[in-house]
């Protein structure tokens, strides 16, 4: 196969922990986004026999008319990748995982004569373990063997396709998504033996918004997922030093004071005179050991634990500073300038406001970062964030799978080349 | 390449009035001449293929520099990339002229008519002649010489003297532009490598700039680009 068919049929697909990001090389700058999730429709319900459904799960942009009861949601909305891993065992997260990709790949079925199946580069976590890398491949050739929509397949971690994306060779790439945060040096090819992963990531910045909502008098609306995130989104912020951050929000409220109206109803979230409690958000993902979560911990909000998922240890309460500095110093000394050199933060889990009417006490992520690294003796080191993050993964898989000859087979010992689904 | 060359010098000289003139006898196979209007001009071709040898750029600038036979005027022809790394008032002092080839001709240096003078072949021929005739005469002058046989042989090893002084000119003027050549050339191969390696560059880079377009903004100046084609060839 020429260049030339790379250049129209490579596909890149980023598994976020939240949203499912794919598309085909043409698309330019920027991939379809679907929310990486399916519903198992109650098939006896009346309402669903009138809809004329008969799949056994929905995935994609229909799948909001499905939804049932609050109470449903639970037991029928499976997000898959919520953690960054999928048991093998986990039939409805696979399941979806194969009905996602399905449907991504054949919104972009060519009919050109000339097309036979796209090079399909996909990109997992870097705490993956081999068996996702195994399902992912199985799930590919049944795909193929259905649709002869997939010609090759590779598969690539997250933190190396960010890396690409932005054209840094040697660099430490933080990639936080839903579910985790994985800290990865990178000089050519992912140091995996310096990988630091944190167990923690959007989600866990959520669960704190929820807490604050309920403490706020909206605890009816603490439990929904979707809206959580988005009230956390429009209020959270990051404190230049927390301490003083809150004091500064307590003396002017209503510079401070955090509102959200949900567009298309009558709700506006107020947080009134608890409008400093919007900066805990912010400091939340990147320094969780602060003692005012203390109390957070003890009424019931779940703490960050250190576990262990196959050869993975997923540290809990380190903070981010302490996480760069921990993964570099695994790497060999000579190595380690050049990786303070850059520094990328990736993944919707940075992307923070720092309004410019609130300049010196809220800060970007950027300047977050270099703050607590600066603490831990590390001075400066060149932090950026991704611009357009949420997209990164997607566009380091496309130049990942162009650029990849198509003669460089599947190599289970360096966990890199393509499998090859037909001629 | 050289084939090319010389066509366009033969359609530049066509379009002049010249028209392909023989080679004369004795004249080196790297020379076309023509004439027209009483007038011979010699041209010597050096085309890109020349630069492959280290010697022959300058084998054939020689040839052109040291060339006198029957000629008015003569040319180096060369195709364009070639003409930026010759310096041009090197010719010109030779009173050589520069063609440049680029699809079509364009006389960048003309050349300088060649005043009739004797070749070095001639010269040598005549030298060796007077000699022959001094010799003879020697022989009688020990017999006895009349007045007028000395005062003739005094004229023919005046001539004598004047030709060889002739010749020890030419040969040392021929030897200094050969060391003065010789210092360009090597000059002339360090640009050439320079031209070469920047050439190189250029085109490595138009490569990767033609690779990149109609392709997203990331693909632009991405270093991975080239990484990530290399695997599976690092073993």
């Amino acid at each position: 196969m020429s260049e030339e068919y790379k250049r129209r049929y490579t596909f890149g697909e980023d598994y976020g922990t939240s949203d499912y990001k794919f598309g085909p090389i043409t698309l330019g700058e920027r991939p379809e986004v679907i929310e990486n999730r399916g519903y198992f429709p109650d098939t006896s319900s009346i309402m669903t026999r009138l809809m004329g459904a008969s799949r056994e799960v929905v995935v994609g942009r229909e799948l909001a008319m499905y939804l049932g009861s609050r109470e449903e949601l639970v037991s029928r909305l499976v997000y898959p990748m919520k953690n960054g891993v999928v048991e093998r065992g986990d039939e409805r997260a696979w399941k979806v995982i194969y009905e996602v990709t399905r449907y991504g790949l054949e919104m972009f079925k060519s009919g050109d004569p000339g097309f036979k199946g796209f090079y399909v580069c996909a990109a997992l976590s870097a705490i993956a373990p081999r068996y996702m890398y195994e399902e992912l491949f199985e799930l590919h050739r049944r795909i193929d063997e259905e649709t002869r929509l997939v010609k090759a397949v590779t598969i690539i971690p997250q933190p190396l396709a960010v890396a690409i994306a932005h054209k840094v060779p040697t660099c430490v790439v933080i990639e936080s998504g839903h579910g985790n945060t994985q800290v990865c040096p990178i000089s050519r090819y992912p140091i995996k033996g310096a990988m630091v992963v944190l167990n923690r990531g959007g989600s866990d910045a959520d669960a704190l918004t929820s807490q604050i909502l309920y403490d706020a008098g909206y605890g009816d609306l603490a439990k929904e997922e979707a809206l959580v995130r988005r009230v956390k989104e429009a209020i959270g912020l990051v404190p230049r030093r927390l301490q003083e951050a809150i004091e500064e929000a307590k003396r002017k409220p209503e510079l401070y004071r955090a509102r959200f109206k949900v567009s298309g109803t009558r709700l506006e979230i107020d947080l009134g005179s608890e409008s400093w409690a919007r900066f805990l958000i912010g400091e939340y993902v990147f320094n969780p050991k602060h003692e005012v979560f203390t109390s957070y911990f003890k009424r019931g909000m779940p703490k960050p634990r250190d576990v262990k998922v196959g050869d993975v240890l997923f540290r809990g309460m380190l903070d981010l500073g302490e996480a760069v500095v921990e993964a570099v110093e695994k790497c060999p000394l000579e190595l380690q300038p050049h990786l303070y050199g850059k520094v990328l933060l990736s993944g919707g889990n940075f992307h923070w406001r720092a309004p410019p009417e609130l300049q010196g006490v809220a800060v970007d992520s950027a300047t977050k970062l270099k703050l607590l690294l600066a603490e831990h003796g590390v001075e400066d080191v060149a932090v950026e964030v991704a611009p357009e993050p949420k997209f990164s993964v997607w566009r380091g898989c496309i130049i990942y799978g162009y650029a990849v000859p198509e003669d460089y087979s599947w190599s289970w010992d360096k966990m890199e080349g393509w499998l090859k689904l037909h001629d | 390449m050289t084939d090319q060359l010389l066509e366009a010098v033969r359609e530049f000289f066509k379009q002049r009035g010249y028209v392909e003139a023989p080679r004369p006898r004795g004249a080196t196979q790297a020379a076309s001449f023509f004439e027209g209007g009483g007038v011979r001009a010699a041209v010597f071709t050096v085309g890109e293929d020349a630069l492959r040898g280290r010697g022959e750029a300058l084998r054939s600038i020689l040839a052109a520099s040291t060339f006198r036979e029957g000629v008015d005027y003569v040319y180096v022809a060369v195709p364009k990339v070639l003409a930026t790394v010759i310096d041009s008032s090197v010719l010109s002092e030779q009173g050589l002229g520069l063609l440049v080839v680029n699809g079509r001709v364009v006389e960048a240096v003309p050349a300088k008519k060649r005043a009739p003078q004797q070749g070095l072949a001639e010269l040598e021929r005549r030298v060796a002649e007077l000699e022959a005739q001094l010799s003879r005469l020697a022989k009688f002058r020990v017999e006895g010489l009349s007045q007028a046989e000395l005062s003739r042989l005094g004229l023919i090893e005046t001539q004598l003297a004047e030709l060889r002084a002739k010749l020890d000119s030419a040969v040392r003027r021929l030897e200094a532009s050969i060391a003065s050549l010789a210092e360009r050339l090597t000059r002339l191969e360090e640009v050439r490598e320079r031209v070469e390696a920047e050439v190189e560059a250029a085109v490595e880079e138009a490569g990767r700039a033609m690779e990149a377009e109609g392709l997203p903004s990331y693909f632009k100046d991405n270093p991975w680009l080239s990484i990530l084609a290399s695997r599976g060839k690092e073993r």
